[in-house]
């Protein structure tokens, strides 16, 4: 709770909570709330402009827009939250049996890591969705495993780095056993980083999922996400670019709120720029 | 100089050669075997059983590999699943337009990156700062295809000074292939800026704080001379690091603005080796790619030492 008021206390960040908040909100409630369907489809409104029954107009079947972009903020999301959990999960893993075992074990997983890093991210997550079929789950499988090399290797760089240091050696020598000091002394170390960490991954997910999406490899249609609604845009980019750039604000608003509060994180909890984390660890 | 760039190319051998492991296992892990993934299940066995014998399916994996790799080295990236045609023309043919694209995204990140990343970092905390690092993280959470998009609409259909879609190779028409480039180079410039001004400015940050620094303005030096005697020098050694942010996220960015955009490039045969489930292909792809962003880095860090004896001397 300490951690979380020192975040709040960054005013750009409690901007970044409140607008991310907000986003989840409608999220959550928005595809109860409206009693419009995303899918029905109107072939006589097709390409309609803003109007009171459509408030950001309508799509090439005659989909409203602005009911997709709330049925697909809960896709988006839902991916993007799923999928930073899987790569902290897999980087997490990887990255603390590295650090924490050495030897053999470090020498080996830090080798394959390195080979993921000649191949960016997003051609990684494609990579994987080639082998599985587009889908929202091949989405999620696809980008947390790419993630998690990158994760893999800061962990295990900060785990190295909280190994060493003398309280860690104290609980070694009191007689701690190996699964007690992960727990009580290296764990807590790097929680920080990883926080900063997977909030950037939530970031990323997000901005990937939209890419994913417009190239087709993402969500497969009928259903609504941000990314999926791209691509429905993409044949008609030409006649109604908005189809295209509407769920890209959404977007860019939604990763521009994760960021704010990464940075906040960042700057409140990272211990070289807060003394008073000192004790902690 | 000479040892050190060998010392480095001998370096880049294992990656290159666990990279061809990496991408030999990707295609091992579809169930089945690619031959049945291409087909499907209920094709005739007898067709699958030709198709396995002729990419050589049914041999030991360590002599799938052996043989697999041995072609690779001699230019034989194998034949692809669905053209039937040899894969290493096809993507030969698309590397240029790739790599014009990225070398004109690369122009315009650090046009844009480097000033405002010095800037950022030199008035730190101070309003131009958070001017710049605020707009940073709006760009951070832009597609590379929406930014694309908005530029689209706005240079080539309501102002129309610029082609909306197309490509044309630069040796033919030099005036024409730069027409074409503007736009999808533009975006991908913006893709990557953001990531570069977060590099930048932090590295200047560090630069600031190091006691030369205070130590010039005690003595009166003014912002000018610190900025080009001090900041600039010391930037010098994050230069790969920059150059490979720039190449990851030119390479990725790259696929989804050649789709927008038209441009004949290896993403647009990514995207359709993907659709079509040719594993020849894909195979072959990651390994440029793999290629494209391993050998870049190289050239950087020889030409970092080239400039900056502390790192050949090291």
């Amino acid at each position: 709770m300490n951690a979380f008021r020192r975040v709040w206390a960054v005013r750009s960040a409690r901007l970044g909570i409140i607008l991310a908040l907000l986003l989840v909100g409608i999220a959550v409630l928005g595809p109860v709330l409206l009693r419009t369907d995303p899918n029905a489809i109107d072939v006589r409104a097709r390409f309609a402009g803003p109007s009171l029954a459509h408030p950001l107009g309508t799509d090439d079947l005659g989909r409203d827009t602005f009911t997709r972009l709330v049925h697909g903020s809960r896709m988006s999301l839902y991916i993007a939250a799923v999928s930073a959990l899987l790569g902290t999960a897999l980087g997490v893993s990887i990255g603390v049996l590295s650090g924490f075992l050495g030897g053999w074990v470090d020498i080996t997983g830090m080798r394959i890591v390195d080979l993921f890093f000649a191949i960016p991210t997003l051609l990684v997550a494609i990579g994987i969705v080639a082998l599985f079929g587009p889908s929202a789950t091949t989405t999620i499988l696809a980008l947390g495993i790419a993630y998690a090399p990158l994760y893999a290797r800061l962990v295990r760089g900060a785990v190295v780095g909280v190994r060493g240091r003398t309280y860690v050696d104290a609980s070694r020598v009191i007689g701690a056993s190996g699964w007690r000091l992960l727990r009580t002394d290296i764990l807590p170390g790097i929680l920080p980083i990883a926080l900063v960490q997977s909030t950037a991954l939530l970031g990323f997910a997000l901005v990937d999922e939209a890419s994913l999406g417009f190239l087709g490899l993402g969500v497969q249609p009928p259903d609504a996400s941000w990314g999926a609604m791209t691509n429905a845009g993409r044949q008609f980019i030409f006649q109604a670019p908005w189809l295209t750039l509407i769920p890209g604000v959404a977007v860019i608003i939604a990763v521009f709120a994760i960021n704010l509060i990464g940075d906040g994180m960042r700057d409140a909890l990272d211990p070289r720029t807060s003394q008073r984390v000192g004790d902690a660890g | 100089m000479a040892r050190y760039a060998l010392q480095r190319i001998l370096l880049a051998l294992p990656l290159l050669f666990g990279l061809s492991l990496l991408v030999f296992a990707y295609v091992r892990i579809i169930p089945g075997d690619p031959v049945t993934a291409m087909l499907g299940v209920q094709s005739n066995p007898e067709l699958v059983a030709r198709l396995r014998a002729q990419y050589g399916f049914d041999k030991p994996i360590l002599d799938q590999y052996l043989l697999w790799l041995g072609n690779i080295l001699h230019g034989d990236f194998g034949i692809s699943f669905r053209s039937r045609q040899a894969v290493g023309p096809l993507i030969i043919d698309r590397i240029p337009a790739t790599l014009q694209l990225m070398l004109g995204g690369m122009l315009v990140a650090l046009v844009i990156a480097i000033p405002a990343g010095i800037r950022a970092g030199m008035r730190y905390r101070k309003r131009s700062d958070s001017v710049i690092s605020t707009v940073t993280l709006v760009g951070l959470g832009s597609p590379g295809f929406w930014l694309g998009t908005f530029l689209m609409v706005i240079f080539a259909l309501v102002l129309k000074v610029l082609p909306s879609q197309g490509y044309e190779p630069f040796l033919r028409d030099p005036v024409k292939s730069t027409q074409y480039m503007i736009l999808p180079a533009v975006a991908i410039g913006l893709v990557a800026a953001p990531f570069l001004i977060r590099v930048v400015r932090s590295a200047v940050i560090e630069i600031m704080k190091e006691p030369f620094v205070p130590y010039a303005d005690a003595r009166g030096l003014g912002e000018r001379i610190i900025f080009w005697r001090y900041i600039i020098r010391n930037l010098l050694p994050q230069f790969v690091v920059v150059l490979g942010v720039l190449v990851g996220v030119l390479l990725a960015g790259s696929v989804a603005i050649e789709a927008l955009f038209n441009w004949p490039g290896m993403g647009r045969i990514f995207i359709g080796a993907v659709t079509e489930r040719d594993y020849a292909m894909l195979q072959a792809l990651i390994l440029v790619y793999g290629l494209i962003f391993v050998v870049i880095n190289l050239i950087a860090e020889i030409a970092q030492a080239a400039l900056d004896p502390r790192i050949r001397l090291k």
